[in-house]
């Protein structure tokens, strides 16, 4: 039994690293839409305020306030789908007050602050 | 000594060393998939109708367009060959907004490959793989879907394994959400993928359909193996399949399914294997004067490593490999004899664990392929004998009518008689499948009589299994 557990806890602890499933499809789904994630592991809100150093940004979501950081590895996408037009990659540059924002949370939701796996925001143009 | 006693050494010592060569991801524990359906069950036949018939407000494509019902739910050049050429499988070829870096057409008639962004739409000039198109059989245990508790699949160690690279969904990666990722992949009109313009996303009762309609597809249990196979061959191949020594097969494919054998430090899972398939010389692709991208798996970027998928149902789903790499059974077995695997991460993990690489004589390889084989020809009986009763008792399976179930009998017979005589085993029991099949064609020409002629084809496809098995 402590072999097994030992074993178990070697194979764990390798996956630490290990790349997350591939989010390409994402992309293309509009805010809010996402089967199963939407609304249970991301937060749909507007963005309060955008630290301009740094990697963070505060969502507003009904009555309370969720602060976003973004890692590198993080895809901003931008949702154009009101408008018709087509999904795009983004960038933190395209966050801005006001916009609404979908953040998939890497941790269990509610919480405070939340690291983000990806990030889409409505943009109108 | 128990089965599982004498090789648990071995197993646990093939763990470490593979998972030190390849990252693997071990399945949810105690993962919960929805409790299976009866056969007359309406979501299941929902989700079959959704499955086949849903465009999807898009480009004419359906789930069925690549998992044709008639073939095994999947496609492959021969089949391929005989499809209209206005088929929607083909739009690359006849829509002007598609006819660029949707499909490349050429390696889709030629080797049966479809075209997948599944690193990102960013470059599509070049960053794309091209890849078999997997049956969707034994969805029930083969992934590690969990979609009763959605949360615990948004960590990276408790995710179900759906698509060659266990990465094919986004989202909650379950079945559910293959489905939205498909339909953003392959259904859209423009290359713009605008959801509500060039294709609709599924709802949630959809979505719900076309999963239990998938998890009801094919087996719902493992094999238990030994099988008391009646074949000499096929009964060593067996043997081989299951031993420590030469085979190895069962370490990851364990009753010949698409789980890792159970006790080993990953648990029951379907896991994923740098094989070195990726770097076999002569790809197809290659040689046709057409070379593709490296596919890098799991991941962006990737891994190297790809999912095991279930061997009971793959002598008659080829080509084989996520990238159609090789067209027979036998020579995907034999890959493992050869040097690409042997020197890949997983190959060189097994050596070292076992003691050395994986050597097989040719009558080993063709004794494991036909090992394979007459388990796929018992594959295709249990769904005769489902399907068969059905139109006996003239009932729908799944939404199915019984004409449209005579149909696909007759196929399913077909390829029992095809993986059989391939390879020249059991010339008894193809007569008994050649009986059934003709009074499986004259129900289907004879309504009236359709419930008896189920009936006769029944017991001649019974006295087949008799043949293969005790």
């Amino acid at each position: 039994m402590i072999a097994r557990n030992l074993l178990l806890f070697v194979a764990l602890s390798a996956l630490g690293g290990l790349a997350q499933a591939q989010q390409a499809t994402e992309m293309y789904i509009p805010i809010g839409a996402s089967p199963g994630v939407s609304g249970k592991a991301s937060v749909v809100g507007t963005i309060a305020t955008v630290e301009t150093e740094g990697r963070r940004f505060s969502v507003k979501v009904g009555d309370t306030a969720v602060m976003v950081t973004i890692p590198e590895t993080a895809p901003v996408w931008l949702d154009r789908s009101r408008g018709k037009g087509p999904n795009r990659a983004g960038s933190q540059a395209d966050l801005k007050p006001g916009l609404t924002v979908e953040v998939k949370s890497r941790e269990t939701l509610p919480a405070e602050s939340i690291t983000a796996e990806w990030v889409k925001v409505a943009v109108t143009e | 000594m128990k089965k599982v006693d004498m090789w648990m050494p071995a197993l646990l010592a093939v763990s470490l060393a593979v998972l030190a060569a390849c990252p693997s991801t071990p399945p949810p524990a105690g993962a919960k998939l929805p409790p299976p359906r009866d056969v007359g069950d309406p979501l299941v036949a929902k989700g079959r109708e959704l499955f086949f018939k849903e465009t999807f407000g898009g480009n004419g494509r359906t789930c069925g367009t690549c998992h044709r019902a008639e073939h095994n739910l999947t496609i492959d050049p021969a089949f391929i060959a005989t499809l209209p050429k206005d088929d929607p499988l083909f739009v690359a070829e006849f829509v002007p907004e598609l006819a660029r870096n949707f499909e490349n057409p050429k390696l889709m008639r030629e080797l049966g490959l479809i075209l997948e962004n599944l690193d990102g739409f960013s470059d599509l000039d070049r960053k794309f793989t091209l890849r078999g198109v997997p049956h969707v059989f034994a969805q029930r245990v083969s992934i590690d879907s969990n979609p009763q508790d959605r949360f615990e699949c948004f960590s990276a160690t408790r995710c179900p394994h759906t698509g060659w690279s266990g990465d094919g969904a986004p989202g909650t990666r379950d079945l559910r959400a293959f489905a939205v990722g498909a339909v953003t992949q392959h259904f859209t009109k423009s290359l713009n993928r605008r959801a509500g313009v060039d294709f609709r996303l599924p709802t949630e009762a959809e979505l719900d359909a076309l999963e239990a309609y998938q998890l009801s597809e094919g087996r719902q249990v493992e094999l238990q193996l030994p099988l008391p196979l009646k074949s000499a061959v096929a009964l060593r191949g067996q043997a081989l399949f299951d031993s420590p020594a030469k085979g190895k097969c069962f370490f990851c494919h364990f009753n010949a399914g698409a789980n890792a054998a159970p006790g080993g430090p990953l648990g029951e899972g379907n896991l994923n294997f740098d094989t070195g398939v990726e770097k076999l010389p002569d790809h197809p692709a290659a040689l046709a004067g057409t070379p593709t991208p490296p596919d890098d798996g799991l991941g962006n970027p990737g891994n190297g490593t790809f999912n095991t998928p279930s061997l009971v149902e793959a002598a008659d789903t080829g080509p084989f490999f996520h990238n159609n790499a090789v067209a027979t059974i036998e020579a995907a077995v034999d890959f493992y004899d050869g040097d690409t695997f042997n020197n890949s991460p997983a190959g060189q993990g097994l050596a070292r664990a076992t003691g050395g690489p994986i050597r097989l004589d040719a009558t080993e390889v063709s004794a494991i392929a036909a090992f394979l084989r007459v388990i796929n020809a018992l594959s295709n009986i249990n769904e005769l004998q489902g399907m068969l009763g059905a139109v006996e008792r003239n009932e729908r399976t799944n939404g199915e009518h019984p004409e449209d179930i005579v149909h696909r009998a007759v196929n399913d017979i077909d390829d029992a008689i095809r993986v059989l005589n391939e390879a020249g085993l059991h010339p008894d029991a193809v007569v008994d499948f050649r009986e059934a099949r003709e009074l499986t064609i004259e129900a289907d020409r004879h309504p009236a009589q359709r419930m008896d002629l189920a009936r006769r084809a029944l017991k001649a496809v019974n006295r087949a299994r008799g043949h293969l098995s005790g």
